[in-house]
């Protein structure tokens, strides 16, 4: 009784001894400190406490602005923003407008800034890399009369490439963080749908972060093989 | 720090806590709550509830167990069975269901 009456105007509350499983929808805030498996889709401000601990089993967690000190498994849409705090942990995909990822936040996942169909595609699944393979394949295609043995070679040079940024950020993931963290002011006019247009440096350059969560258990064997021949 | 379902939140699935919960929102499938749960006025409720004490101000649909008591307040709703060792049932509140307080 002494409970009721007393909270019913919108802020809602996941307490850190309460587990939900199934989907939570709707259009208040919520701040999450207990366990959520499922779907999460809230259109206001949805903070994950330290002791929150979420997995997202279809699609993505998505809110207007997400603010993530616990632990998260699955794909992360803010239709605003995203900023993960120190002792964030996430694995999965991160599209937002903006994202900011503070020092101690880690992240296992691509991160999509911006409006850009990618970033609203990457929710949606694994499409990614169509932009930088139609930028790889114009610049080859263009001087050689000869597309298909000339997309060969450039697929397999690529791989050293690929496996050399990718062997050293998936160990030092904190310096991942720190990097994409610096890079975030900058970043947030959606660098993403200009990628493909511009030369075989940007689009290597822009190669580490597609291609780390491609590296599943016994990926780096294959590349070690293929990398062998 | 308890569990607070708001207004404009839609839980449907499984709920289980050791704190207190409070729905002001919706919430559809089973609620297993080791502390008190109150359904307040304007909630929809469509589940089994078990919990320590009950206090229901909206709309619950659904069996409740109660290991302490259950009071349906004036203007509550409750269609299902009750099993609970005290019960109260305020004058204006509406009641659908069998009660047991043998437990």
């Amino acid at each position: 009784m002494a409970s009721h009456s007393s909270s019913s105007n919108g802020a809602s509350v996941i307490g850190r001894a309460t587990v939900i499983r199934g989907t939570i929808r709707g259009d208040g805030d919520l701040q999450v400190e207990g366990r959520v498996e499922g779907v999460l889709d809230v259109s206001g401000e949805l903070t994950l406490e330290d002791s929150a601990r979420v997995r997202i089993e279809d699609g993505a967690l998505s809110a207007g602005r997400v603010a993530i000190r616990g632990a998260v498994s699955g794909n992360v849409r803010g239709t605003s923003s995203i900023v993960l705090e120190q002792g964030a942990r996430v694995v999965g995909d991160l599209s937002a407008p903006t994202i900011g990822i503070r020092p101690g936040g880690l992240l296992r996942g691509h991160v999509a800034t911006g409006d850009s169909p990618v970033s609203q595609a990457l929710t949606r699944g694994r499409v990614e890399r169509t932009p930088a393979r139609t930028g790889r394949t114009a610049a080859v295609a263009a001087p050689a009369p000869t597309p298909a043995p000339a997309r060969g070679r450039s697929a397999r040079a690529e791989v050293p490439a690929a496996r050399a940024s990718s062997s050293g950020s998936a160990y030092a993931s904190p310096a991942i963080t720190q990097r994409t963290a610096a890079e975030e002011p900058e970043a947030a006019p959606a660098p993403a749908p200009t990628r493909g247009r511009g030369s075989r440096e940007t689009a290597r350059e822009a190669a580490p972060p597609p291609v780390m969560p491609a590296l599943r258990k016994g990926a780096r064997g294959q590349m070690k093989r293929k990398n062998g021949k | 720090m308890a569990t607070v379902i708001g207004q404009d939140i839609t839980i449907e699935g499984e709920i289980t806590a050791d704190e207190a919960v409070v729905v002001a929102g919706t919430v559809r499938g089973k609620l297993s709550v080791d502390g008190p749960v109150t359904i307040e006025a304007g909630a929809v409720v469509e589940a089994d509830v078990g919990a320590s004490t009950l206090s229901v101000g909206g709309t619950l649909t659904g069996n409740v167990t109660a290991s302490e008591r259950v009071d349906l307040l004036a203007g509550g709703r409750l269609v299902g069975d009750v099993k609970a060792a005290r019960l109260t049932i305020a004058d204006g509140a509406v009641f659908k269901g069998n009660v047991d307080m043998e437990g």
